[in-house]
């Protein structure tokens, strides 16, 4: 199985273990330590909230150790001792597990993925270095068949050291050259390097520098050490602190606690307690936070620049004596100073200036040539080329460049550096624009510094500074941040300890370019120029030369032709600024001259002022003249904005107050232009309109109405031939002699009568139908009172009792007949109930009937005596004109006799109907179960005809038949009629649509 | 409760008639006479109820003061006077015979001959509305059977009388109503073993 190796300590260990077993550090850093790890999230899915305690475990190494030696050099009350700048052997095993926790926190740039091996080798040497004490382990541990320099660095892995390399530093320990610096650095406190990306007030920095200035002196290199001295003597050292990350923030609470003495290097505590050892140590320039953060950065952040240790170095050269400028060239001599470094110490006249770092090997970051920025190298190979202060850096010029080969590109070391190396007059501050915020504010080293030397280089350099800026802008982001953050805030050396090139430099323009302050002491002259700036190209300044931007627009990169010879203005704007230069010299050439007369006549607007530094890459965007010129001719309305971003353009509003002009506006005809077309339709519609709130006309349908008339006549004819007839008396009409079967039975069934008997009649007829009904039974009632019949009358209507006396009357009024109540007729009365009654009167007529007559029931009182049961009566005879009474009588009467009573014969039922119901009863007399039937008038007259007699059937045959001839002959004549008029309706319709 | 003791009552109620037809015998006889004498006497308090409803409901017109409330004060005036009369006097009494012989009887004596303009109207009048075929052998048939069954003036049409007439109301007028007889008695017969089932409640419930 495939071993894996511990990446803290190295110890190889097996693939199946998940835990060192020398150190208990997890072998594979995987995210299923966590909860629910292990799994990718989804799209859409919340990731699982931890808490930090959980995560401790999936730290990596280099992560967990910088919090651990966070936590424990909080703990200790000595700094660990730093390691001496001459030691550049790795340092011994029992530092090493010291160093290896208090380098955590420079573990994550040992953890940086680099498998570029030449890379590694160019770039990462100082940083090895610096890191040499951290990864002693892992030097001794490593394979040995794998050197250093060739193992590939992983993530979370500190690189191992190589046999040649130092032991990384680790934090709160100065690199292995800087505490070479400083054991070589002169005892003085080193003032603290103004802090270009932090704030702090200016007690923390006191306290800064006075925690520098503890550190061991022996750490620094000589020339370092003179440096600070220099620097401490002159002017206040700027609190600057090495290249740190964006994030560079106070000391956080796991941030390690750095003990003052071991935090700075050797350098920059020599740059510090020159700082000090001045008149009047001038507060920092910058505010930068407090000590601390300047000690943690400083010191945990190994990998000052190069350049800005040689800033440091450069102010200190102002205070440096001769002596002591042999000091830093002595030091430089040594393999661990880079070349201009070196230089610096060996001309430069200042103190050195306080550079806080921590320890490094003698292999400084700025021997190794991968470390050197081009344009620090740059300004080397320029220093060399410069005067006799520079010669005399000459050689250390040379020991860098043969150390560095970086370096010895003239592009690498801005000039003003290798100016400041060769002058030893001149502080650089790290971050150019930093210095010359204020004159006021310069920082001690740098107000230390020769105005001599920086008159005649000032110019020179800050041309080269705004070339080198400009090509490494990209590289340099986080210091130009910082310096927009600081820029207020870095003190300015005086004038007379500035370079020539920072004398000349003005007091940066907060604002407008165009700003030019004669009383400030521009940090370069052009006389002073170096050559490397003076062959930049010109770059046009307000004021004297003011660059500003112009309408047109301008390609973002500027080529070197743009810029000239740095002048006071361009020094001003190059470090005073807050723009960079690149930025602030980049514009358009056109606008220069209206620019330039604009500039200065708005001198007191700085917005606009600072409108008009706009990069080339805005000025590009900037609108084209000829698109935002609006499309009136009218001149008058052309505003051409004279100032602003918008400078040249036309038709602009103007950012005057009252927007330019007040011109009276156009005037436009409020009449609507409507062409013929569109007349025509609106008239068209118009019209449409006016015919939807016109009520629409309905012709009147014709209905059929009835005709009051023609009933009028109707009735008339009926009254009059009907009412002539009856009264007349004629016979025009023979009687029925027909013979009528159903008349014959009935006739039959009542001659078959013994007499004597009790008779049922049944009226159960409406009053409307009594004339029929009386003409119809009188014939059947009056046979069977010829037979001695008595007669029981009962009805289920209401209105039948009484119909059966009048009938009864009328009876008596035809024939000869006495009728008498209670003799030979009893009125029984009315039945309720309907079919209900019937069947209880069918059932028990005593029980249904319960009638007295002189409290004596009338079942027992004539003519009733003897009737007990329905079947006791001798006849039924139903008078009725409703079909269902009838049949109800009937279905009732015969089932019930039919069911209970087959052996007693069952009463003969006669039935005397209307006409109308004749077609519904008279199945039942075919079914036998209706012994006889008269229907209508004719019955009644037939049944006259068949007895003899001469009774209202013979009365009101005639008129029967008259009238009912009259009624068939209008219905004939009036359908006939109809019936043509409807068809001529119908034939003419289709005609009239058609 | 109503929900259930009603079908159980009509239910058996109408059990007992229908059994008592096929089997007659004395105790289901006697208790068919009992149930059918209370509907009877049900059908008596049904009249009574329903000549109060009437009264309620012309009183309720007036109230309202809806059109033709004076018809309705008209009747209601009738009804009590006819009321307290007849539960005074007795229904035989000859004023009460009299206010029938002058009031109820002429009236529907008088409705009935205005029907009969009204039907020669109908008759004259139902060719132009339906000029179909069917309608002219209805109007035909009508015109024979009036002819059938009342000789002319002066003269008899010969078989009219007695031939097509007969025939007509013997055979196509008797043949179509033993029709209507027997579907109005299945009807009959389906609707009360649908009361006897409790599928079909008229007295109320569900």
């Amino acid at each position: 199985m495939e071993d894996i190796r511990c990446p803290v300590c190295g110890e190889t260990n097996s693939s199946a273990s998940e835990n060192c077993k020398k150190c208990g550090e997890l072998l594979r850093q995987t995210t299923s330590e966590l909860d629910g790890a292990g799994k990718l999230i989804d799209s859409g899915q919340s990731p699982t909230a931890k808490k930090t305690s959980e995560l401790e475990s999936a730290l990596p190494a280099w992560l967990k150790n910088a919090r651990k030696g966070e936590n424990e050099e909080a703990e200790e009350e000595a700094p660990p001792p730093v390691p001496a700048a001459e030691d550049k052997n790795p340092p011994s095993p029992v530092e090493e597990p010291e160093t290896a926790d208090d380098a955590a926190p420079l573990d994550w740039l040992a953890g940086l993925d680099d498998e570029d091996e030449e890379e590694d080798e160019e770039s990462a040497d100082w940083l090895v270095n610096l890191q040499g004490d951290l990864f002693t382990e892992e030097a001794e541990e490593a394979p040995p068949g794998i050197p250093a320099a060739d193992e590939p660095i992983t993530a979370g892995d500190a690189p191992r050291l190589s046999d040649e390399e130092e032991e990384p530093i680790k934090t709160g320990e100065l690199p292995g050259w800087v505490s070479d610096l400083q054991d070589e650095s002169a005892e003085e406190e080193a003032e603290p390097l103004p802090d270009l990306f932090e704030k702090e007030s200016s007690e923390t920095s006191q306290e800064f520098v006075e925690d520098v200035g503890d550190a061991k002196s022996g750490e620094l290199p000589d020339w370092l050490s003179d440096l600070s001295k220099e620097e401490s003597s002159t002017s206040p050292s700027i609190e600057t602190s090495p290249v740190q990350p964006a994030s560079v923030s106070p000391v956080d609470a796991d941030s390690p606690s750095i003990d003052p003495e071991e935090s700075l290097p050797d350098w920059m505590s020599n740059l510090q307690a020159d700082a000090t050892t001045e008149e009047e140590p001038a507060p920092p320039v910058i505010e930068e936070d407090s000590q601390t953060e300047e000690k943690s950065p400083l010191s945990v952040d190994d990998d000052l620049p190069d350049w800005m240790s040689g800033l440091q170095s450069d102010a200190v050269t102002e205070e440096i004596t001769p002596e002591e400028e042999s000091a830093p060239t002595t030091v430089a001599s040594d393999e661990d100073l880079p070349d201009w470094m070196s230089d610096r110490g060996s001309t430069s006249d200042a103190p050195p200036p306080v550079i806080e770092e921590d320890s490094q090997t003698e292999e400084s970051p700025l021997r190794a040539d991968d470390d050197l920025p081009d344009w620090m190298s740059g300004l080397q190979s320029d220093a060399a080329t410069e005067t006799s202060p520079e010669e005399e850096a000459t050689p250390v010029v040379e020991d860098s460049q043969r150390e560095e080969p970086s370096l010895s590109a003239d592009d690498d070391l801005p000039d003003w550096m290798s100016d400041i190396q060769s002058d030893g007059a001149e502080e650089i501050t790290e971050e150019p624009s930093l210095d010359l915020a204020s004159d006021d504010d310069a920082p001690d080293w740098l107000s230390s510094l020769p105005a001599e030397d920086s008159s005649a280089e000032d110019a020179s350099l800050a041309d080269d500074l705004s070339e080198k800026e400009a090509s490494q802008q990209e590289s340099v982001p986080s210091v130009e941040s910082a310096v927009d953050a600081d820029e207020t805030e870095i003190p300015l050396p005086t004038e007379s300890d500035l370079p020539d090139w920072l004398s000349k430099m003005e007091k940066p323009a907060t604002g407008s370019l165009a700003e030019v302050k004669p009383e400030e002491t521009p940090a370069f002259s052009e006389g002073d120029a170096p050559d490397w700036l003076e062959s930049l190209p010109s770059v046009e300044t307000s004021g004297d030369e003011e660059v500003t931007p112009s309408a047109s627009a301008s390609s973002v990169f500027v080529g070197d032709d743009v810029f000239s010879d740095a002048s006071e203005d361009d020094t001003d704007e190059i470090f005073g600024i807050e723009m960079p230069d690149w930025l602030s010299s980049l514009g358009p050439e056109d606008a220069d001259a209206e620019a330039s007369a604009e500039a200065e006549a708005s001198e007191g607007d700085e917005d606009l002022s600072s409108e008009e530094e706009l990069p080339s890459w805005v000025q590009a965007m900037r609108p084209v003249a000829s698109v935002v010129s609006g499309s009136s001719d009218d001149e008058s309305e052309h505003i051409v904005a004279e100032t602003g971003p918008l400078a040249g353009l036309t038709g602009v509003l103007p950012a005057s107050p009252g927007l330019g002009e007040l011109s009276k506006p156009r005037a436009h005809s409020i009449k609507l232009q409507v062409s013929e077309s569109q007349q025509s339709s609106a008239a068209m519609l118009e019209g449409l309109l006016a015919g939807e709130a016109e009520p629409i006309s309905f012709s009147a349908q014709e209905k059929t109405s009835s005709i009051p008339v023609l009933r009028w006549v109707i009735a008339i004819l009926l009254f009059f031939v009907v009412g002539s007839s009856l009264s007349s008396q004629t016979r025009m009409v023979s009687s029925p002699n027909m013979e009528i079967p159903e008349i014959r039975d009935a006739i039959n069934i009542v001659n078959q009568l013994p007499g004597g008997g009790s008779t049922l009649l049944i009226f159960d007829y409406e009053a409307g139908f009594s004339g029929e009904m009386g003409a119809v039974a009188a014939p059947l009632v009056m046979q069977l009172l010829s037979r001695g019949e008595n007669l029981a009358i009962i009805s289920t209507s209401p209105t039948g009792p009484v119909l059966a006396e009048n009938f009864l009357g009328e009876i008596q009024k035809q024939s000869d007949y006495e009728l008498q109540a209670g003799a030979n007729y009893r009125n029984l009365g009315y039945i309720p109930g309907g079919a209900s009654g019937m069947l209880s009167f069918i059932s028990n007529p005593q029980a249904t009937l319960h009638k007295q007559v002189d409290q004596k029931s009338v079942w027992d009182l004539p003519p009733l005596e003897g009737v007990n049961r329905f079947s006791d009566f001798s006849v039924v005879v139903i008078l009725t004109e409703d079909v269902e009474k009838g049949r109800t009588w009937v279905e009732q009467s015969t089932t019930f006799f039919g069911s209970i009573e087959n052996a007693i014969s069952v009463p003969p039922i006669l039935m005397a109907i209307s006409a109308q119901a004749e077609p519904i009863i008279y199945p039942y007399y075919a079914s036998g179960q209706v012994s006889g039937l008269v229907s209508g008038l004719s019955g009644g007259a037939t049944y006259e005809r068949m007895l003899g007699q001469n009774g209202f059937g013979r009365k009101y045959w005639d008129s029967y038949s008259v009238g009912l001839l009259l009624a068939e002959i209008m219905i004939a004549i009036g359908a006939m009629t109809n019936l043509l008029v409807a068809l001529r309706a119908r034939q003419k319709t289709p005609k009239e649509e058609n | 409760m109503s929900r259930f003791f009603a079908p159980v009552i009509a239910i058996v109620a109408g059990l007992l008639v229908l059994v008592g037809y096929f089997f007659p015998t004395n105790s289901l006889a006697a208790l068919r006479m009992i149930i059918v004498q209370w509907a009877v006497i049900l059908a008596g308090a049904a009249i009574f109820v329903g000549v109060l409803n009437l009264l309620s409901v012309h009183v309720k017109k007036i109230g309202n003061k809806e059109k033709g409330r004076g018809y309705s004060l008209l009747l209601i005036i009738s009804l009590l006077i006819t009321f307290v009369l007849g539960m005074v006097l007795g229904p035989n009494n000859p004023i009460m015979t009299n206010i029938f012989n002058a009031i109820i009887l002429p009236v529907e004596t008088s409705l009935m001959a205005v029907m009969a303009v009204t039907l020669i109207y109908a008759g004259i009048r139902l060719l132009r509305h339906r000029n179909d075929l069917m309608a002219i052998i209805f109007l035909l048939t009508a015109l024979v059977v009036m002819l059938g069954s009342a000789p002319l003036p002066f003269y008899e049409i010969p078989l009219v009388g007695s031939y097509i007439r007969p025939k007509i109301i013997s055979i196509f007028a008797s043949s179509g109503a033993r029709g209507i007889l027997l579907g109005v008695a299945l009807g009959t017969l389906l609707t009360g073993l649908r009361i006897l089932i409790g599928a079909d409640r008229p007295y109320g419930g569900k």
